[in-house]
């Protein structure tokens, strides 16, 4: 499931199962082939909720996350952050972590 | 009964969406057809259906309890996309042919693994076909071959996006020449005004390009009208006709910034509402059409 976060629901949807936290921002090139890869994760994978931060839209969240560029991706687990990768990732990249942070 | 908002301008007949020739607009695309047959999937998947199966198969959800020396294999009720490799694909692989409730040995690295099959969910994709177009809930998908062009333009959004913003007035103008109106002369001159009001002019301008943007901007107030009576009649083919508590709804806003009900009421007469929602939705909904439309100079 994608899940889009504003100012006022995104502390909840970070907190919710397995998460992968998407920053990006309108104009960023690479934000674009990760939302496709993304698309491809939720599709196949309904257990991983994504949550998208558009960081042009709402900044105060890129800021209180200390984004500094995009895309920048984070894999949360019930709340607790794993890994934060800044840059772009391919599918098996994702899915590799996917398998890592919510397998255990 | 709620009462609709009406018009004293009238739609006699309204030009069909489809018909409107868009074909210089439309750039031509070559889709590439692995990420095609991938957003199908995907898409077909928002609708699939799930069944219990007897045995597992590729890409099947598959319910296991494990048991290991390894602390990752000794565990109850796991679930995973068998062959995907999520959980470990040298167990997923072996796994592959084993019936519900089958108990057996499996070596995963070279450790002994005990895995109990308990449940197996396979997915059902159902057929891009018109039933399936008919309860997708998607704008003009109306056909099993929407659902196709639809796919086949998804990996081209952006630039479909970027036509968009040329081909949507084209569209629009195309249904409006080919509709008929009865407008009414005391609506049009608030359209026009409405419109020369509304319209943002830089102050840095210089005053002869400014007078010709108004001149050329005074008549699109008729456009909008036409535009707010073809939304008020799709409104009404979906039985969401435009109606007085839409109005009273959209004049609070307006309460809520500190206008007073009358004040508010005073300054947006209810064919300002018609005119700037109805007919501002109907050309956001064009945008869509207009999308789709696109999609069909894309080939595989």
């Amino acid at each position: 499931m994608i899940n889009y976060a504003n100012y006022d629901n995104y502390d909840q949807l970070y907190r919710d199962g397995f998460v992968i936290v998407d920053f990006f921002s309108d104009s960023c090139g690479p934000c674009k082939v990760l939302a496709r890869y993304l698309e491809d994760i939720a599709a196949e994978l309904p257990f991983v909720n994504i949550v998208k931060v558009n960081t042009s839209a709402y900044p105060r969240l890129g800021a209180d996350n200390h984004i500094d560029a995009v895309p920048t991706v984070m894999f949360v687990m019930n709340g607790e952050l794993k890994e934060r990768v800044v840059g772009l990732l391919d599918y098996d990249e994702l899915t590799e972590r996917i398998g890592q942070y919510y397998y255990g | 009964m709620s009462e609709k908002l009406t018009l004293k301008s009238k739609l006699l007949r309204a030009g069909d969406p489809w018909s409107v020739d868009l074909s210089e607009l439309t750039p031509h695309l070559q889709a590439d057809e692995a990420r095609y047959r991938r957003d199908l999937e995907n898409f077909l998947r928002r609708f699939a259906v799930t069944e219990d199966a007897g045995k597992i198969g590729a890409h099947d959800t598959v319910t296991v309890t494990c048991r290991s020396e390894n602390p990752r294999f000794n565990r109850e009720h796991v679930s995973f996309r068998a062959g995907l490799g999520l959980f470990s694909k040298e167990l997923e692989n072996a796994l592959l042919g084993w019936p519900v409730g089958k108990t057996g040995e499996v070596t995963v690295k070279g450790q002994s693994v005990t895995v109990t099959v308990e449940a197996v969910r396979r997915e059902r994709l159902p057929e891009p076909d018109d039933a399936l177009a008919a309860r997708c809930g998607l704008a003009y998908i109306r056909t099993g071959a929407d659902i196709l062009t639809y796919c086949r333009g998804k990996q081209f959004e952006e630039e479909l996006e970027e036509a968009a913003d040329e081909a949507y007035p084209a569209l629009a103008g195309g249904i409006i020449n080919a509709s008929e109106f009865e407008l009414d002369a005391t609506e049009v001159a608030f359209a026009n005004a409405l419109t020369q009001k509304n319209l943002h002019i830089p102050e840095d301008l210089d005053e002869e390009t400014a007078r010709a943007i108004r001149e050329s901007m005074a008549n699109a107030g008729t456009f909008s009208l036409q535009c707010a009576l073809l939304g008020m009649a799709d409104l009404e083919r979906c039985g969401k006709a435009p109606a007085r508590e839409d109005y009273e709804t959209y004049l609070s806003r307006f309460t809520d910034r500190g206008q007073t009900p009358d004040e508010a009421r005073q300054a947006h007469p209810a064919l300002e509402y018609l005119l700037n929602e109805v007919g501002g939705n109907y050309m956001d909904g064009l945008e869509l059409l207009a999308l789709q439309r696109l999609k069909e100079g894309v080939t595989l």
